[in-house]
């Protein structure tokens, strides 16, 4: 695919959401951040991504209403990937019936980490 | 009872009979006598009468000296075509100073008349038979006259009234005219007097034979038993044929009895009959158990009578024989044997059931009580009438029921009230109580029947059940705040893991960014420092990860998702990832499946965790050089996973404690290795939620093994 790899990141933590964008941007895709569910509903009708990194624990609007709200059928292309420090198995449960492709816990992951799990998409 | 005469005196009144003929009266008389329905005597005497020549038959009403007669009032009424009298005669007992009495039998009537002077009239009774029209209308031409004559003399016959009439005709008329009336009278008188000879000559013969006829008809239709016997012998004389049905058809007149029924022998019925027959005094068997050939083949059967040996005494006073008079009653007394029967069986019911039984009058009386009445009041209730129910029942209680009871007494509904009843011991228990009221087919309530059933301890377990009930609702309240407790604690353990986690990850994900070159690049002593920051931040990671694990377990919030794995693929991914640790350590790990156990259902994350704990362990608490086995092998349907080393070992006492939190066993390494205390902890919860085991055998200095157990 010669067209840029394009990823939003779903993130209240301000510096997560830096460091994020930061290292994805700097292996050349194309990033765009939300501060919660809300605003990344709102982004999706801007852009399509083809990668949602989503956090759960969000004011305003977490995770799973995110997912709740996130018709795969309007995306077809796109993948989520849910990335929390909420590591309980109940949790990961829950989000992969609303419809999330992968659970990583945050807390383990490392920016190569993140490159990987990019690349794999 | 007495003499005839005596019976005649005290009854005040006879009969009469025109025949004149002494023993036909007296024979009739004693069939009255025998009658002992005293309102059935004047009809059986009309009959009698009518079957005589009704018209010929007179009841008088005796005075006190047994001297005057007048009718009988209520005798007379029974004779046909009489009833218009009845006033006159009436009439003439309320004035019978004022009343004399003739008889006239003869010539005007053909059978007989009686004429009675009432104050200044003479009226006749004219008993049956039509009067001849001539001579009636003579003696009404006489009537003023005889009614003087009547009123002042007491004439006895006809024809002495008619001569005193004629007495005063000659009188007052001439002596021949008398002459040829007194003439002509004598010869009516002769013609009359001839007249009624033959007259009652055929009335004796014809009452002779309706006579016997009576006696016969009685003695045949009397539906009871009816024999005579004469002599001492006892020979039967008669026998109705009752008695010869009862004796199955055998012809017993003329034969004595021992004789007649030899059947008897040995029953006492011979020895009592000579005792009747010597003492002349009557012998009366109530309901006696007679054993009788009553089908004639020579087998007896049982039967109960009711009979009298009444001795028959001749003009003497000597007894002549014996009048048997009896009736069978043995299906009364079989009936009522049988009733006896079921009362018994019913009693025998209620006096061995556990309940209080009673039975009450229809205006609630108490009638019977069973025995357990007596048992649970411990008081002696032989004497039942008003015994006082009421004292027995809870003070609470008595309005109630009393009033229940009542009102079922009232509407015939059935009885049912629960209240207390007091024991022996004074212990007010509950009792259900119910009576229904026992109707006969009128509907028409004949008795109560009821019962009181001790349900105290029913009353407790309901109690009891009720208190379980409410402890229950506690619990489950209790239950709903410890839910709600739970959720609010594993809610903090969410919070709690987001937020310690989060600022650690920013940690650590800066460091690596540096680390990376993403910043610009990074000298080597810059590069040792960041390196120990970011191992510092990632045990700060790990401590709480475990933390939070340990937390999740505890608060069984932990679910296990389940699947199959190649459980040797596991193991050779964990020794693969561990490989740096061996290889630092210069450690050998062997790995041994003899069984070739394949795939096992399991939470492939958590059960690589537990194994990688194990198996890092294993490696840490051994020297260099060593060797690690890990070994697999099927026991009885089980999986058995064994891990050991040729370590420090654990010492005896520790191995026990070895799984519990924050444990930590000191030895020559411990201080090299890092940890929480918490591993092997959850360790055991994980395998534990797999339905398995884990144990540990160990020797100091000499090396450690681990054994999990799993359910294939």
């Amino acid at each position: 695919m010669s067209k840029k790899l394009r990823i939003l990141i779903v993130e209240d933590e301000i510096v997560l959401q830096d460091v994020y964008k930061l290292v994805l941007s700097s292996h050349g895709y194309e990033v765009t951040t939300a501060n919660n569910g809300a605003e990344g509903l709102a982004q999706l009708k801007k852009v399509v991504p083809d990668l949602v990194l989503l956090d759960v624990f969000m004011p305003v609007m977490d995770g799973k209403e995110f997912l709740r709200n996130f018709d795969l059928n309007d995306y077809p292309h796109t993948k989520i990937v849910v990335y929390s420090n909420l590591s309980d198995s109940k949790t990961e449960a829950e989000m992969r019936e609303l419809g999330a492709h992968d659970f990583i816990l945050k807390s383990s992951m490392t920016p190569q980490d993140l490159i990987d799990l990019v690349t794999k998409k | 009872m007495g003499s005839l005469a005596d019976f005649i005196t005290a009854q005040r009144w006879c009969v009469y009979c025109r025949n004149e003929k002494d023993y036909i009266v007296s024979t009739l008389l004693e069939f009255l006598w025998q009658l002992s329905n005293t309102a059935a005597r004047p009809k059986t005497a009309r009959k009698i009468a009518e079957s005589l020549g009704a018209e010929t038959l007179l009841i008088f009403i005796r005075d006190d000296e047994l001297n005057i007669l007048l009718p009988a009032p209520g005798f007379i009424q029974t004779i046909k075509s009489l009833q218009s009298w009845q006033t006159f005669l009436d009439n003439c007992i309320k004035s019978r100073s004022n009343t004399g009495t003739l008889y006239f039998p003869d010539e005007f009537t053909q059978k007989s008349a009686t004429a009675v002077a009432y104050k200044d009239e003479l009226v006749f009774l004219l008993l049956g038979g039509q009067p001849d029209k001539q001579k009636m209308q003579e003696i009404h031409n006489l009537l003023p006259l005889l009614a003087s004559v009547l009123k002042n003399e007491q004439i006895k016959s006809w024809t002495e009234a008619r001569l005193k009439v004629a007495e005063k005709s000659l009188a007052a008329n001439s002596d021949i005219v008398n002459k040829l009336n007194a003439v002509r009278q004598e010869l009516q008188l002769a013609f009359s007097n001839m007249q009624k000879e033959t007259e009652a000559r055929q009335i004796t013969e014809k009452a002779l034979a309706n006579q016997q006829q009576i006696l016969n008809d009685l003695f045949t239709q009397v539906p009871a038993v009816f024999a005579v016997l004469q002599g001492p012998k006892h020979v039967f004389e008669l026998a109705n044929p009752l008695y010869r049905k009862l004796v199955g058809g055998r012809d017993v007149v003329g034969k004595p009895v021992r004789e007649a029924l030899p059947e008897l022998k040995g029953q006492g019925i011979y020895k009592l009959l000579d005792e009747v027959y010597k003492s002349g005094t009557p012998f009366i068997g109530n309901e006696a158990l007679v054993k009788l050939d009553r089908q004639g083949n020579g087998k007896t059967e049982d039967g109960y009578y009711n009979f009298v040996y009444q001795p028959s005494l001749n003009g003497k006073g000597k007894v002549t024989g014996i009048l048997v008079h009896g009736v069978d009653v043995t299906e009364q007394v079989l009936a009522r044997k049988k009733v006896q029967a079921s009362e018994e069986r019913l009693r025998f019911m209620a006096e061995s059931m556990p309940q209080k039984v009673f039975t009450a009058t229809p205006n609630g009386d108490t009638e019977y009580l069973n025995p357990q009445w007596a048992t649970y009041t411990g008081l002696d209730l032989n004497n039942i009438s008003n015994w006082g129910w009421t004292q027995f029942i809870h003070p609470e209680d008595i309005d109630a029921t009393i009033a229940s009871w009542e009102q079922s007494l009232k509407c015939g509904e059935p009885f049912q009230i629960e209240n207390r009843f007091r024991r022996h011991d004074g212990v007010y228990r509950h009792h259900l109580n119910r009576a229904q009221a026992l109707r006969d087919k009128n509907g028409k309530i004949l008795m109560w029947i009821g019962s009181s059933t001790d349900i105290e301890d029913i009353t407790q377990t309901v109690a009891r059940k009720e208190e379980l009930e409410l402890i229950a609702a506690g619990l489950k309240e209790q239950r709903k705040q410890l839910v709600a407790i739970n959720n609010a604690k594993d809610e903090f353990i969410a919070l709690a893991s987001h937020q310690l986690r989060t600022p650690a990850t920013a940690v650590k994900q800066y460091i690596s960014l540096v680390l990376s070159g993403y910043a610009s690049p990074v000298t080597s002593i810059q590069k040792k420092y960041l390196k120990t920051a970011y191992d510092s931040n990632e045990r700060q990671l790990n401590i709480i990860n475990d933390l939070l694990k340990t937390a999740q377990i505890d608060s069984n919030g932990y679910q296990l998702k389940k699947n199959h794995h190649y459980i040797l693929s596991l193991i050779k991914e964990i020794i693969a990832e561990l490989q740096p640790i061996f290889n630092l350590k210069s450690q050998k790990v062997i790995v041994e499946n003899k069984d070739k156990i394949g795939t096992i259902l399991i939470d492939g994350n958590e059960m690589k965790l537990v194994l990688s704990n194990l198996i890092e362990n294993a490696s840490k608490y051994s020297h260099k050089g060593s060797v690690v086995k890990v070994s697999l092998q099927k026991k009885n349907q089980n999986l058995l996973i064994k891990i050991s080393d040729t370590g420090v070992g654990i010492a005896n006492g520790d191995t026990r404690r070895i799984f519990d939190k924050f444990t930590r066993i000191d030895n020559e390494l411990s201080d090299t290795v890092a940890g929480t205390g918490l591993g092997l902890y959850w360790v055991k919860q994980i395998i534990m939620l797999h339905g398995g085991t884990v144990k540990v055998s160990s020797k100091l200095g000499k090396g450690s093994s681990f054994v999990i157990n799993l359910p294939l």
